[in-house]
């Protein structure tokens, strides 16, 4: 996806949740999104043209703050334990 | 209406499951079922996977299987992401991204992220059901 592309996209997402609510400034958005439309290649504006938009009422429903909590180093391998030989007895004590 | 139900949560009409800074990572397709991947560039643990219609990267390590009712994506030898189609407009999906360093996974209490569980939501007709941010 071309960065143009994606402005483009953006811009998509807030004029529809403003039409969505009713507010006057998505035909404003709109208008102001025809020049980014026109620098759009050919291909880009097919592919535009053939989606199917669905409702969208908001742009994001959960927000979560990322850091080191969610992004971490790579987990070690896995250890490496061998079935036991003798049958395993009292497991369902444990459980 | 295309529902995924991920971690007792059920999201429908979403354009994306998940988001980074806006851009998304996850998302189901229907008809056919598939999943899109594209984790950060920039993540601790250097393991940056990316599926799309395009193909998958880094071939040596990523996996996809695929079937007409289902959709996974492994790394090496763990499942990431399996998406079961229950019927054709509901998606049932298993996501498990810690071998990639990112503490995100499902399991019977709820989806986690980072310390955060959800667990009983509905969302619908989002851009980006859960979005992680700054």
């Amino acid at each position: 996806m071309t960065p143009r592309l994606r402005k483009y996209l953006e811009l998509e997402r807030l004029m529809l949740i403003m039409d969505e609510d009713g507010n006057q400034a998505a035909d404003a958005l709109r208008d102001a999104m025809d020049p980014i439309w026109y620098s759009l290649s050919g291909e880009e504006r097919r592919i535009l043209d053939q989606r199917n938009i669905g409702r969208i009422k908001s742009l994001e429903e959960i927000r979560v703050p990322a850091g080191s909590r969610v992004f971490g180093p790579a987990p070690p391998p896995a250890m490496r334990l061998a079935l036991p030989k003798e049958p395993i007895r009292g497991w369902t004590l444990a459980a | 209406m295309s529902t995924v139900v991920l971690g007792g949560n059920r999201f429908v009409d979403c354009e994306s499951i998940l988001a980074y800074r806006g851009t998304a990572i996850l998302k189901v397709g229907f008809a056919p079922l598939r999943l899109d991947l594209a984790t950060p560039e920039d993540l601790p643990s250097h393991r940056v996977v990316r599926v799309d219609q395009q193909g998958w990267s880094p071939q040596d390590r990523v996996r996809v299987v695929r079937t007409p009712q289902s959709f996974a994506v492994f790394w090496e030898d763990d499942a990431l992401a399996v998406a079961t189609l229950l019927d054709p407009e509901t998606a049932h999906l298993k996501l498990d991204l810690r071998p990639l360093g990112i503490n995100i996974y499902d399991d019977p209490d709820g989806l986690h992220i980072g310390q955060n569980t959800f667990a009983g939501n509905r969302v619908s007709g989002s851009a980006a059901a859960i979005s992680l941010g700054d």
